[in-house]
């Protein structure tokens, strides 16, 4: 039972970073109907700034959140600039926009290795080394952290979609984008801030990523993941993605205790597989909706 | 696909054929290398053409199915299997792996098939990198080369091999695309919602297509392993799926001749930017994306679309004289 509810605890850890990356799919897929290819890199991204600001010049904490909101967001500016310029200027398919935010991944990616070459870094945020006991479960502080901050940022975000003059315009438009842009809401600078909040979201879930294992350029492929969570959630709902993203932590520690560690990485791709063959729709999603 | 003039072109194509079958002989060991890669490559991004192309779907795990054909066809030779029945079988079982892949994906809509197909490369990585006592781990297996008549050099009998099955299977897609099955896919490129409205399954004809891809991506595999001599999981990562999907990026979609111009660029890119170094993967990625904004058909459409300008531009002239 302990071992049990221990693998629990740990899969809510990294169930949590799964939740904010499959948001910021969720985010930007809802408003501009695009996948986000370039997401895992931003994630990456997202673990180099902390890397750069936390260990390599060593700003306080404070300060490296702040830098990995600003690359997030700047980043994901970039790429939604991108796609939308592809989208308006020339022939704009399904596969272009996957291309277009494939390619983008790969500069950063490789500007990545560029810079700190193809060796992993650690992040040393540790917040006390000692683990706190619950209830006979051991939680490192790190895990109540990553955890609280995760569980923060939702917060914030769902009072902004709920409670702001903006965030209502942003689910306007995701809503009826001709019906919003009658109501006299700028159709593009709310694309705009998806592609932010979505970067912004995946830098986050690198930052938090990177003290627990280690950052390296390839990292981005977690984002696979959120990914399989998003789509347990339906693609389009933001607390399915969370929900999505915690039972897909969990599922994976189990597999991972349980079964084997060689099982932990596969768990999250064969749950990818078996919710599109059983239930496309995910299980948050009332009603699949198609625009022609 | 060039309907112009089929038979002018398909002439041309031959006389490619055969030039390069006569300056094998000529090339060294390693330009024929090149040449024989550059073949397989033409099969992959004859796989790929058919996929992002014709029927609009994109396939970001191509690798995984290639080296599917070229574990397959490993296996089945040691066991004894000619080396025909080899590089069917790792063509077959790709094909079957593909649709096994595609069904939960094609059902749904095509960002699905892309991330599933990362996800299954994944997958494939994982195991062929883990499955020791079948794939060898990560130090791989040997792969021997098919035995061939004597009185050739053995490089230059199995380019022979290889442009053999390349041209077949090249010309097998061309007439597919001739026939109902390929009209299907075709349509399926154009417009799903037209296709469900004429009565035509959409889910059965992705399927189709994607099932032929794989098994196309899988005889493409069993070709690899005896020309490298050597199949490890490194040759199957997601970087070689991208760079399948370069080939048709770059070449041109939907052309069969910006398929055979993409799958030789991008076999020789790693020669020409070998002296980039570290920036060689970057250039990939600005290649990649300066494609789709610069070249929307490819190397091969700016050819047609030069060649096009100067002919409308000469006939006045003739017109006068």
């Amino acid at each position: 039972m302990e071992l049990f509810l221990q693998q629990v605890v740990s899969g809510m850890v990294s169930g949590s970073i799964y939740a904010l990356i499959a948001i910021g799919y969720v985010i930007i897929y809802k408003a501009t109907d695009v996948v986000n290819f370039a997401q895992g890199d931003l994630v990456m991204a997202g673990a180099y700034t902390g890397i750069l600001t936390y260990s390599l010049l060593s700003l306080p904490f404070g300060v490296m959140v702040i830098a990995v909101v600003g690359v997030g967001a700047g980043l994901g500016l970039g790429v939604g600039g991108m796609v939308s310029l592809m989208l308006v200027r020339f022939q704009s398919s399904m596969v272009n926009t996957i291309i277009v935010t494939l390619a983008v991944g790969i500069v950063l990616n490789s500007t990545a290795m560029l810079i700190f070459g193809p060796n992993p870094y650690p992040l040393p945020i540790t917040f006390g080394k000692v683990p706190i006991s619950l209830w006979g479960v051991r939680i490192t502080p790190l895990s109540l952290v990553v955890i609280g901050f995760s569980a923060a940022v939702m917060v914030v975000l769902s009072g902004f979609f709920r409670f702001t003059r903006l965030g209502k315009a942003m689910r306007a438009t995701a809503q009826n984008r001709d019906a919003a842009a009658l109501m006299g809401i700028s159709v593009r600078k709310m694309f705009a801030l998806s592609w932010m909040i979505g970067g912004v979201l995946g830098a986050l879930g690198g930052m938090l990523l990177a003290p627990l294992i280690l950052a390296e350029p390839s990292m981005g492929i977690v984002a696979v993941k959120a990914f399989a969570a998003a789509i347990i959630g339906g693609f389009t709902s933001l607390p399915g993605a969370i929900i999505g993203g915690f039972v897909l932590g969990v599922l994976e520690n189990l597999a991972g205790g349980y079964m084997s560690t060689a099982f932990k990485d596969g768990i999250a791709y064969f749950a990818l597989g078996a919710i599109l063959l059983l239930k496309p729709t995910g299980f948050f999603e009332r009603r699949a909706v198609r625009r022609v | 696909m060039s309907t112009a003039r089929p038979h002018a072109s398909a002439v041309g194509w031959a006389a490619v054929l055969v030039g390069s079958a006569v300056a094998a002989p000529l090339a060294g060991v390693y330009p024929l290398y090149l040449m024989s890669l550059a073949a397989i490559a033409v099969i992959v991004s004859l796989s790929m053409d058919l996929l992002m192309g014709v029927a609009g779907l994109i396939s970001l795990g191509h690798a995984a199915f290639f080296g599917i054909g070229a574990y397959t066809s490993t296996l089945l030779t040691a066991a004894g299997a000619p080396f025909v029945v080899a590089l069917l079988g790792g063509g077959v079982v790709a094909g079957l792996v593909g649709v096994v892949v595609g069904v939960p994906a094609l059902r749904v809509s095509g960002h699905y098939l892309a991330l599933t197909t990362l996800a299954f490369g994944e997958i494939a990585r994982l195991v062929f990198l883990h499955w020791e006592s079948v794939t060898g781990g990560a130090s791989g297996l040997p792969v021997s080369r098919p035995a061939l008549p004597g009185w050739l050099r053995p490089e230059l009998a199995y380019f022979y091999v290889i442009v053999g099955v390349a041209a077949v299977l090249a010309w097998f897609m061309q007439n597919v695309l001739r026939t109902r099955p390929g009209r299907a896919f075709l349509a399926l490129g154009d417009s799903e919602i037209a296709v469900q409205c004429s009565g035509v399954s959409v889910v059965r004809w992705k399927l189709a297509a994607f099932a032929l891809s794989t098994f196309y991506a899988g005889v493409a595999g069993g070709l690899f392993g005896p020309l490298i001599g050597f199949i490890d999981p490194a040759s199957f990562t997601l970087m070689t799926s991208l760079m399948m999907v370069m080939m048709i990026v770059v070449g041109g979609r939907g052309t069969f001749g910006g398929a055979i111009l993409g799958a030789i660029i991008i076999t020789l890119l790693p020669e020409l930017l070998r002296t980039t170094k570290d920036l060689q993967f970057m250039a990939f990625g600005f290649i990649l994306g300066g494609s789709v904004f610069f070249l929307p058909r490819g190397l091969w459409g700016l050819a047609e679309r030069l060649i096009e300008r100067r002919r409308i531009a000469a006939a006045p002239a003739r017109a006068a004289s």
